[in-house]
């Protein structure tokens, strides 16, 4: 980019330095790295959370925390990992990598940016502010269904507050990456030779702006039931409150696929590189990432078949759902058939993709168990649902998170991870998050009801080996930390190029990066995109 | 159009971005006041 384009970046283009570097930032590295260091300390908040729901669970009957503070640790737990650890890190990851993927400057909206990030840490001070209140923080469930969530006493208003600033925030992340991949990309960088991390945040960032707004209303219509006397889920005044699930689930299914997509699109950066090969069926996956995206709208009401559905309401839900098996199918099909034949290697970001693959298959199997109707009636509300929805989460999502971060930390710092490390940390999560979640199945058939502190004896052994997974989990996930902060600080210097197999405009880039990106127009072919 | 940005046409990219990020807000807000409003009796 030497041409006036960037004269006009000129009069910023020193280096800003101390606490106005991060402050007043304008550059997406510099705002990429806030989101993935503000979603990895999110993790840790969330994480504790998690442990003392499974410090109360190791044993039958109450042991540490009283079972308003146990619902709280469920509810605040849910809403710190999806809206404050997955999405955070995937706009980091769309912030650190998609103008430097399609040869951009930076993104198109620097300020609004900035502003994105900043509004997080204070919607999150709203939220966890609550611990301290009185009435305690939100107990009611992350999916804050009246009239349960109306009882929440003084933290009410700082949930809903928060709900709205962190909307806020995600559009207007949207909105950027949208304007981004449209109004910004190098010469030749044309649509169908995006990187597929980059089409599949492109689908994400159309879904945020269709959904957040919805989640929006839906919780402006709570606050309103609650202070302002109308009654939109109240039924003494003509109200309904299952209209709010149905609302709510309108922007929770998508929600859903909002934290899986950039994971499709990481794995899909990942599998090629490492199996040396051009990902199998690059249009079919676009097309299969834009049809799950569009089926996401039709399939919500399967969160709800119990609430009492008209029965063709019921079937259309279960088939619809069904439906998105065949685009996800795809998905998993071009990842085996991109490594088949290929000259593969299992470096640590390798590891965790194939994690991936199985894993997330296996969460994808037991959700299409709950889509049916009939079946649905038996899982719904426990701790299948629980396994069902940690598998495509955790070893879905956070897998795929870890493996991007191992993926592009070379690139990031300029320095190679310790891979010995790495691959300890690997396997100490693939073991003990099984551990940790596989059994939760088996208590789900038997019955145990997710969301309670104290259970039956009969479920006593499933619940503590679950337990003693989630502590060694929670532990092993130290180990990252550690190997981060060693990356950042020195190690072996890692080339521009990094892997042997990766391909993109990011390779041609040094490691790290110039604060700047590109000085000069890069020119994008074909050669370049693929092998 | 893409070509612009490295080509002279900075304030072009620029208008474009914020008429684009304007048309996508304003989705988004009607989308909100949408949701409320359809559901008042």
């Amino acid at each position: 980019m030497s041409t006036k384009a960037h004269a006009d970046h000129d009069h910023h283009d020193h280096k800003p330095t101390g606490i106005k570097r991060w402050l007043f930032s304008t550059n997406h590295k510099d705002i990429g790295t806030m989101y993935l260091v503000f979603s990895l300390i999110m993790f840790f908040i969330g994480g504790s959370m998690a442990m003392i729901i499974r410090a109360e669970l190791f044993q039958p009957g109450l042991q540490f925390v009283d079972p308003q503070f146990y619902n709280s640790m469920v509810t605040v737990h849910a809403l710190v990992m999806i809206f404050g650890a997955i999405m955070p890190a995937g706009v980091g990851l769309a912030n650190w990598m998609i103008p430097i993927m399609i040869g951009a400057p930076d993104m198109a909206l620097p300020r609004m940016n900035n502003m994105s990030f900043w509004i997080m840490p204070f919607a999150f001070a709203l939220l966890l502010g609550t611990f301290f209140m009185e009435g305690g923080a939100p107990a009611g469930g992350w999916t804050m269904y009246p009239p349960l969530v109306l009882q929440t006493g003084k933290a009410f208003p700082f949930l809903i507050f928060a709900v709205h600033f962190l909307g806020i925030s995600s559009i207007m992340g949207a909105i950027n990456i949208i304007a981004t991949v449209f109004n910004m990309r190098a010469p030749g960088m044309t649509l169908m030779r995006l990187p597929l991390f980059v089409w599949t945040w492109v689908i994400t960032a159309f879904l945020l702006i269709a959904s957040m707004p919805v989640l929006a209303g839906a919780v402006t219509m709570l606050l309103t039931d609650k202070y302002f006397g109308t009654s939109f889920f109240n039924a003494a005044g003509g109200g309904d409150p299952v209209l709010f699930q149905h609302i709510f689930w309108f922007f929770g299914h998508p929600e859903v696929y909002i934290l899986i997509l950039p994971a499709f699109g990481i794995i899909s950066q990942i599998i090629p590189t490492f199996a040396r090969k051009p990902l199998f069926g690059y249009a079919s996956m676009v097309y299969a990432t834009a049809s799950i995206a569009i089926l996401s709208f039709f399939v919500w009401a399967h969160h709800m078949f119990t609430v009492g559905l008209p029965i063709n309401g019921e079937l259309f839900f279960m088939y619809a759902t069904m439906l998105i098996a065949v685009p996800t199918g795809v998905k998993v099909f071009n990842w085996v058939a991109t490594m088949w034949k290929g000259a593969m290697t299992f470096e640590t970001p390798m590891l965790f993709a194939l994690a991936f693959v199985i894993l997330f298959t296996i969460g994808g199997f037991s959700g299409l168990m709950l889509g049916i109707t009939p079946v649905d009636f038996q899982y719904h509300d426990t701790y299948f649902v629980v396994a069902h929805f940690h598998y495509v989460l955790l070893t879905g999502a956070v897998f795929a998170l870890m493996a991007s971060a191992y993926y592009w930390l070379p690139k990031w710092t300029g320095h190679m991870y310790d891979e010995k490390l790495a691959k300890i940390h690997f396997w100490l999560s693939a073991i003990f998050a099984n551990v940790l979640f596989f059994p939760q199945h088996f208590l789900g058939l038997a019955g145990m009801p997710r969301r309670i502190p104290d259970y039956s004896v009969q479920f006593a052994d499933f619940n503590m080996v679950s337990s003693l997974g989630g502590f060694a989990y929670g532990i092993s996930q130290l180990l990252f930390v550690y190997i981060v902060i060693k990356c950042v600080l020195g190690g072996k210097k890692a080339t521009g190029q990094v892997w042997e197999g990766a391909r993109g405009l990011e390779w041609t880039l040094s490691s790290p990066p110039p604060y700047h990106s590109f000085t000069k127009s890069p020119k994008v072919t074909k050669a370049l995109m693929d092998y | 159009m893409v070509k612009k940005v490295f080509e002279n046409n900075n304030e072009i990219v620029k208008k474009r971005n914020k008429c684009l990020a304007l048309i996508l807000g304003l989705i988004a807000f009607s989308l909100y006041v949408g949701f409320i409003l359809s559901n008042m009796k």
